[in-house]
């Protein structure tokens, strides 16, 4: 896991961090039988 | 235009690891809801999410992953703005990454690994319930490598 690859690519995107963390923990909710989370 | 099933048989094609495919799942999801959010084409933002790795099984190891890749995804018809992506997804391959699509999946790659991560060490392993701020806070801990 690259980390700084985390916090570049929320900032090359131009939203904050935590939207984002929270925008794509949402969008995997959504697929969650899918991918193997729930 | 290849189509989503087009590109679901490219990936399983090449990627055998049922890991590796939730993970282009994952990248999948997290494409389609940005690009609805952008009023983009989820068809094509979600396309380079599920191959943005398709590759990695047989060229496991930086440039060929995604350079050689790409001249198959050009092959099977994947349009070249999503070939683009899929190249600029990795600093190291030379190619920038220009469009919003590019800077999409750069963005939603690693995270979607990570909130993967995160939820793996959950129990029952779901992602139902996970925090912003408990990822945000194991983004810091340096010791958290996942599962």
């Amino acid at each position: 896991m690259n980390r700084d690859d985390v916090y570049r690519g929320a900032g090359e995107l131009g939203v904050d961090l935590d939207e984002h963390i929270g925008f794509v923990i949402q969008a995997l909710t959504d697929v969650a039988p899918r991918i193997g989370l729930g | 235009m290849i189509d989503r099933d087009g590109a679901w048989q490219v990936l399983t094609e090449f990627t055998k690891s049922e890991s590796l495919r939730k993970h282009a799942l994952a990248v999948e999801a997290s494409m389609r809801a940005y690009a609805a959010r952008y009023g983009e084409d989820q068809e094509r933002w979600g396309m380079a999410g599920m191959l943005h790795d398709f590759d990695y099984e047989m060229h496991p190891t930086a440039p060929r992953h995604p350079v050689k890749g790409a001249e198959i995804l050009l092959g099977r018809g994947v349009p070249a703005p999503v070939v683009h992506a899929v190249l600029a997804h990795a600093d190291y391959s030379g190619y920038p990454r220009v469009s919003r699509l590019d800077r999409g999946l750069y963005a939603c790659d690693e995270l979607s690994g990570f909130v993967t991560a995160c939820a793996l060490v959950r129990p029952g392993k779901a992602i139902a319930g996970l925090q912003t701020a408990s990822v945000r806070k194991k983004l810091q801990d340096k010791a958290f490598r996942g599962p």
